[in-house]
């Protein structure tokens, strides 16, 4: 018992270090930036994995939270882009309402198709959200007043280091609080067994088509941020090679895991850059990374385990978690636990 | 409050036929509050069909089917759930990665209130419900004896306390009907007693009513007063303990031979 209790003590001022030393990063970093002492290149990094952070969280509400697996993320993505971009630059919206313009148009398209598509399964629904975001691409290439695939250009560059960080900030608030709530259980419910789910109450329909149109929302504030600092779209950016971008670091990170997503886009947003010395190679390092992670860790980074799991929250319920907090079968971060025993990487790799 | 004259749970002419086979056919059955029926017969006599008519999975070809005098007949699953019929499965079907006390939690999310907004604000409605279903939860598992448990994964949990654990899940969404799907299925003697002994005292203490399919014939006999036989879909024979041991054609479908119809 004094052994425990003398771990927790350590546990507690780890964390707390831990957390103070990432809040002084964050805040040196914004007074840095403020001051203009980050070079434009380095900014333009950590503005692009903001986005990338938005994308992923969002995505893999749907994708690992609800389990549904939707892949057609740059279409949401692209209607949130040109929405705002249209409205600064038409209509002279300030940035923050033309954001939330673009997230709500994008939510609103992800719920009239989530509600027909959602109640495909599996490969089906991939291959349906695929194709959905190649129409939206196709009808913005045919809209007159996008600029088709020449482009759009012309907007205010809105976009800086700032916004991006706020979004960011508020993503992830709004999709943690989400997740640890009533409805998120409701939503994990349906990912763990959706029949089950109906018969103690659950509307799994709604839950699905809830959670389609929230990753939808912030897929598009992501593709307004993208817009205002780019200040050049053209549909091509929007592609499947965008979504699959986005859902890889979702895999990567962990299928379930907001705290994966977040590390993922990181290193994914940053490795192509740390490679650029490599030049012709770049690409062929990326993929075998890729490739070696996967195979090595099945489940993502993190599996469906959150950063505050690991740093021992015990915060919700009496008596803590003996010996879980990193008990994800899918594979805490390489924390040997017993629910590992019964679901051994391997085992999990036959699943997929 | 509860009139017993009212039937609880009153079904009327159910038959469930998947394209040529009948699986249930004219099934009648009239429940009092606070009654306990089991419904036995050899696999595939349809008695887990009964129970995806009852609860929505199934609808039902013919039949009518109320609860409390309300039609729910053909009504989607979750609206049952919270008309009031829980249910445990057959094959244990638990949200296998969530721990013991999220299981429980999810049952109980659909007594609460507060809305989308207020619970990603965290606003004062969404953390007192919060709170209270937490606390309902560990009473439930207690109740079952799971408490210990609360935060493994339920995968994790020995076979019968997988079984219990779908019984307190069940319980969570306050159900006033509610239906055991083989409860002991897999479990010694000495778990089917401490299991007959939960069933006995959760009927107590919940005013529940409750169906129960059981092959375990000691189970049955020891805490059903009425028993219905299913045989192919037909009823074949009802009553208490003591005249389903001597009926004939109880003794034919289980010992096989010719069906005399």
């Amino acid at each position: 018992m004094d052994r425990s209790a003398k771990h927790n003590t350590w546990w507690r001022w780890l964390r707390f270090a831990l957390l103070g030393a990432g809040l002084l990063l964050l805040a040196a970093v914004n007074l840095w930036a403020y001051q203009g002492r980050i070079d434009f290149y380095i900014l333009g990094i950590l503005t692009v994995m903001g986005i990338n952070i938005i994308l992923a969280t969002s995505l893999n509400l749907i994708n690992g939270f609800a389990g549904q697996f939707a892949i057609g993320h740059a279409g949401f993505m692209a209607i949130g882009a040109y929405v705002s971009a249209l409205l600064t630059t038409l209509r002279s919206l300030p940035f923050l309402p033309a954001l939330i313009a673009g997230g709500l148009a994008a939510a609103l398209v992800g719920l009239g198709v989530g509600i027909p598509t959602l109640r495909l399964r599996g490969d089906y629904l991939a291959i349906a959200t695929l194709g959905l975001g190649e129409i939206i691409r196709v009808i913005i290439v045919n809209l007159p007043i996008t600029g088709g695939a020449f482009g759009f250009s012309g907007m205010p560059p809105y976009t800086n280091f700032f916004w991006v960080e706020g979004a960011v900030v508020v993503t992830l608030l709004v999709l943690s609080n989400f997740i640890r709530s009533s409805p998120g259980r409701a939503l994990l419910a349906v990912r763990e067994d959706e029949f089950a789910a109906e018969t103690v109450g659950v509307p799994t329909t709604y839950y699905k088509v809830l959670a389609f149109a929230i990753g939808s929302f912030f897929a598009g504030v992501a593709g307004g941020l993208f817009a205002h600092y780019l200040l050049f779209i053209d549909p091509s950016q929007f592609g499947i090679l965008k979504s699959i971008e986005i859902l890889m670091m979702v895999v990567l990170g962990g299928l379930g895991s907001f705290s994966g997503s977040v590390v993922a886009a990181v290193l994914l947003t940053a490795l192509p850059e740390f490679l650029r010395g490599f030049a012709d190679y770049r690409m062929v390092i990326y993929s075998a990374l890729l490739i070696l992670v996967m195979l090595l860790r099945p489940s993502g980074l993190f599996g469906q385990v959150e950063i505050w799991q690991l740093l021992g929250d015990r915060t919700n319920g009496p008596g803590g978690l003996p010996g879980k907090p990193g008990g994800s079968g899918r594979g805490g971060l390489a924390m040997p636990d017993k629910a590992g025993a019964t679901g051994s990487p391997r085992e999990v790799a036959g699943q997929w | 409050m509860v009139d017993p004259t009212v039937p609880l749970l009153d079904v009327r002419g159910l038959t469930m036929a998947f394209g040529g086979l009948v699986a249930v056919a004219n099934f009648n059955l009239s429940l009092t509050p606070g009654e306990l029926v089991a419904l036995i017969g050899p696999n595939g006599a349809g008695k887990s069909t009964i129970f995806n008519c009852l609860t929505g999975v199934y609808r039902p070809t013919r039949g009518l089917i109320r609860l409390k005098e309300t039609d729910i007949t053909g009504w989607p699953p979750h609206r049952i759930a919270r008309a009031g019929i829980a249910r445990t499965f057959q094959n244990i079907r638990l949200f296998r990665d969530l721990d013991a006390l999220d299981n429980v939690r999810i049952a109980a999310h659909l007594r609460q209130k507060a809305t989308l907004a207020e619970a990603i604000l965290r606003l004062p409605r969404f953390r007192r419900e919060e709170k209270r279903i937490t606390e309902e939860s560990y009473e439930l598992l207690e109740l079952v004896g799971l408490a210990h448990r609360a935060r493994q994964k339920a995968r994790t949990l020995p076979y019968g306390e997988q079984r219990r654990l779908e019984i307190a899940r069940a319980l969570a969404t306050r159900p006033v009907l509610l239906l055991l799907d083989e409860p002991a299925a897999g479990m010694n003697p000495q778990e089917t007693d401490e299991l007959t002994q939960l069933i006995r005292m959760i009927q107590e203490k919940f005013n529940l009513t409750v169906i129960l399919i059981e092959h375990d014939m000691r189970l049955v006999m020891q805490i059903a007063p009425r028993i219905i036989v299913l045989d192919y879909g037909q009823t074949i024979a009802e009553g208490s303990p003591e005249e389903i041991r001597s009926n004939p054609r109880v003794i034919q479908a289980y010992l096989g031979g010719e069906a005399v119809v």
